[in-house]
């Protein structure tokens, strides 16, 4: 950024080059309105009417700039020798009414004004090129604008002044410059802090725009800091932090911001302020941890951010080997500042650090894990074990213990699968009905709560001593209907409704949810599946038939994905509530024993009496799930809840 | 209509064959788990029978059996530990 007097002679040419190099860029032809050299001259002469006006600065100023933005955009080659000529002949008017005004003592009488306006006319500009445009390196751009527009502009004007030398005019460029720039900076500055948002969610797209933050920040004071913080604390509680926001969305913001401020700030400083309200609102929303975890899990995404961060364990740093550019703390670190933690600014571990302890994370892993490892169908476990050492470099290998039985487990079934199949079995026998046949074997402490809907399996099920889940695992099936042949690859359930429909065209819900054993409404959600394929229909109320011959009503884009919500595990309430129904005799024989007591009460005995250890995570349960639960007594007309107390009915 | 079950992918859960007891005496970790220092259940921790009807951890016996305390007994009626075949 280096200002080149331009001398008198040459200048206007040089300064044509510098334009011609900007013709490329669209930006700078949306800038100003004025397109055809009539709108100059109607300028110049408005110029020159106003000759001894105070305020001819304005038009003056005006003039200038479409001076050489227009002619940068408009001109034709061949008219280059005339435009010169006209240049020339601009400069040389200009110069004049400048010196005219010199010598009548106004440029010192309009100095003010004259600041004022080229402030303006920054604030314009960036106003008008570089609000929303993130992919482009503007800063740069702007100050090319303010070197070969703005600043020779000044100097025609400074250098009319026939009572200063050729040196002074100099030095008097720089204040000038300096003052300029310092503003320039500012405003740009502001204008990015506010919008600072929008680049966090356009990152990586938008990160020539924090390198412009940067270098702006870097030549103002600390009090950006501040403003920026307090300025995104702002956007992020209104645009993102809403209930109306994925909670996928916020965690990869979330992700953005972090890469964003990492840029920003390395100290980490700027970092842990802005992330304070994420980190509390990501608390509050109970999928988070899910959200996160599939992701993880979640391979068909190719470039998925999250696996490469998870891969990536820096080493920590040595302190030895840094000691010679150490650097303290920034000033507006807190007393409770983390240095290390930020300073690193590892994603996953912030992340992770999210929760309030990684149990949650863990947890959630090994269930997802198990409703991927138990939905395959070809023991195919390679994947899965990537991801558990990458887990277990992470979580450590004590708590993805769990995690490996569960593929271990995957693992063996393969073995025992391929002996049963096997020539060297000695029970083999070729029955092809049994072939058909696959198990998955699990060791059933090591894996989340399976949830087993029993129901009527129709034969073809045989027995270490085994016990079936028998609402796990897949089955292929074929259909020969009349007019087509469907395959397909279901749960047992819906493998089991429609064999049924194989001995009758007909059923009525409850008969054949008796059949089955299983709840009519149940089954009724079961039953969409495959009307949804156009296999059954419901003709009439709970009456349903086969449909032998497809049936043209072509809504099949409502085929709903299989099994909506396959939640093969036991959902968390209902964890929760069995947990309960354990202490259930506990908190009947207190009631009966001692007579009606508050809630606190109850939950404190419980504390005492329960063993930490014996369920899976003893009475853990906060005092607001034990309420539930009471309340849930209360309903079932168990207990009797007056002023506060819980007495038995 | 015809169905026709082209393969069937079952999920089951095992269990040591152990009848009323859950969790073994010595390290009172269930049975179906694994003892303290191992990781994976099953063949890998496999439990052992003795004559006494008694049931543990094989890998619990044994490191019992080696303390000089036990004199070969069984840890739950201090009858002389006899495997079971």
């Amino acid at each position: 950024m280096k200002y080149n007097l331009p001398n008198s002679s040459g200048s206007s040419s040089s300064l044509l080059l510098s334009m011609n190099q900007q013709q490329s860029d669209k930006f700078e032809s949306i800038l100003f309105a004025w397109k055809s050299t009539d709108d100059i001259n109607v300028l110049f002469s408005k110029r020159e009417n106003n000759l001894d006006n105070e305020d001819n600065s304005f038009s003056v100023m005006e003039l200038d700039d479409v001076d050489f933005d227009e002619l940068d955009i408009s001109l034709p080659l061949e008219d280059e020798e005339k435009f010169l000529e006209d240049l020339n002949l601009y400069l040389d008017g200009f110069s004049n009414l400048c010196r005219q005004m010199h010598s009548l003592d106004l440029i010192k009488r309009t100095n003010d004004v004259l600041e004022e306006l080229l402030c303006e006319e920054i604030e314009l500009k960036i106003q008008n090129t570089c609000k929303r445009t993130f992919d482009k390196p503007m800063l740069r751009r702007s100050t090319k604008w303010l070197y070969s527009t703005v600043y020779p502009w000044l100097q025609i004007i400074l250098s009319c002044n026939s009572h200063l030398s050729h040196g002074s005019v100099e030095d008097e460029l720089v204040t000038w410059s300096k003052r300029l720039n310092y503003h320039f900076c500012m405003v740009f500055c502001d204008s990015r802090i506010s919008e600072l948002f929008d680049v966090i969610v356009d990152f990586p797209d938008s990160k020539i725009a924090i390198d412009d933050l940067i270098m702006c920040m870097k030549r103002l004071d600390k009090d950006y800091r501040l403003r920026l913080v307090e300025s995104l604390h702002i956007a992020f509680r209104k645009r993102l932090l809403i209930p109306g926001a994925g909670t996928m969305d916020i965690i990869n913001t979330y992700i953005s911001t972090i890469k964003c401020l990492r840029l920003l700030d390395p100290s980490g400083v700027l970092l842990e302020k802005i992330t304070g309200p994420f980190r509390s609102y990501l608390r509050t929303r109970e999928d988070s941890a899910r959200y996160l975890v599939s992701n993880w899990m979640d391979d068909k995404n190719g470039n998925n951010e999250l696996i490469e961060e998870l891969g990536r364990t820096e080493e920590p740093m040595d302190n030895q080997q840094n000691v010679d550019n150490w650097l303290p703390d920034p000033m507006d670190a807190g007393p409770g500042y983390k240095s290390s933690m930020y300073r690193s600014a590892d994603i996953t571990n912030l992340l992770v650090s999210l929760f309030d302890s990684t149990e949650l994370i863990t947890k959630e892993i090994q269930n997802q894990m198990a409703s991927y490892l138990l939905t395959k169908t070809d023991y195919d476990t390679e994947k899965e074990l990537i991801k558990l050492e990458l887990f277990k470099l992470r979580f450590g290998e004590a708590k993805m213990s769990a995690t490996e039985v569960m593929i271990k487990d995957i693992a063996d079934s393969k073995r025992i699968d391929s002996f049963i199949r096997s020539n060297d079995n000695p029970v083999r026998r070729n029955d092809p009905e049994e072939m058909i046949l696959h198990g998955i074997v699990i060791s059933r402490l090591f894996w989340p709560t399976l949830k087993d809907d029993d129901f009527g399996v129709p034969k073809i099920i045989a027995e270490r001593k085994l016990q079936w889940l028998k609402s796990l695992g897949k089955v292929q099936i074929e259909l020969e209907l009349q007019d087509r042949t469907l395959e397909f690859e279901v749960s047992p359930i819906y493998a089991t409704i429609i064999q049924y429909f194989q001995q009758q065209d007909k059923w009525n819900l409850n008969d054949l949810a008796e059949k089955i054993k299983i709840e009519p409404s149940m089954l009724k959600s079961k039953m969409s599946f495959w009307s949804d394929r156009g296999i059954l229909k419901e003709s009439s109320n709970d009456e349903w038939m086969l449909l032998e011959t497809a049936e043209d009503n072509s809504n099949k884009g409502f085929v709903s994905n299989e099994e909506s919500g396959n939640n093969i595990l036991q959902s968390l309430a209902e964890q929760k509530a069995e947990e309960f129904k354990m202490y259930w005799v506990y908190i009947e024989n207190m009631l009966k024993n001692l007579g009606g007591m508050t809630l606190e009460k109850i939950y404190g005995v419980l504390c005492s009496v329960a063993e930490p250890s014996s369920s899976s995570n003893g009475i853990d349960n906060s005092l607001e799930d034990l309420k539930m639960f009471l309340n849930q007594m209360v309903e079932e007309d168990k207990l009797e809840f007056q002023g506060g107390i819980y007495k038995l009915k | 209509m015809k169905v026709k079950v082209k393969g069937w992918h079952g999920v089951a859960v095992w269990r040591w064959d152990v009848p009323n007891e859950e969790v073994c005496g010595i390290c009172r970790v269930p049975f179906d788990g694994c003892c303290p220092t191992c990781k994976t259940p099953g063949d890998d921790c496999s439990l052992i029978w003795g004559e006494c009807t008694h049931v543990f951890h094989m890998h619990c016996l044994l490191r019992w059996l080696q303390t000089e305390g036990s004199r070969g007994q069984c840890p739950m009626d201090r009858r002389t530990w006899v495997t079971a075949k």
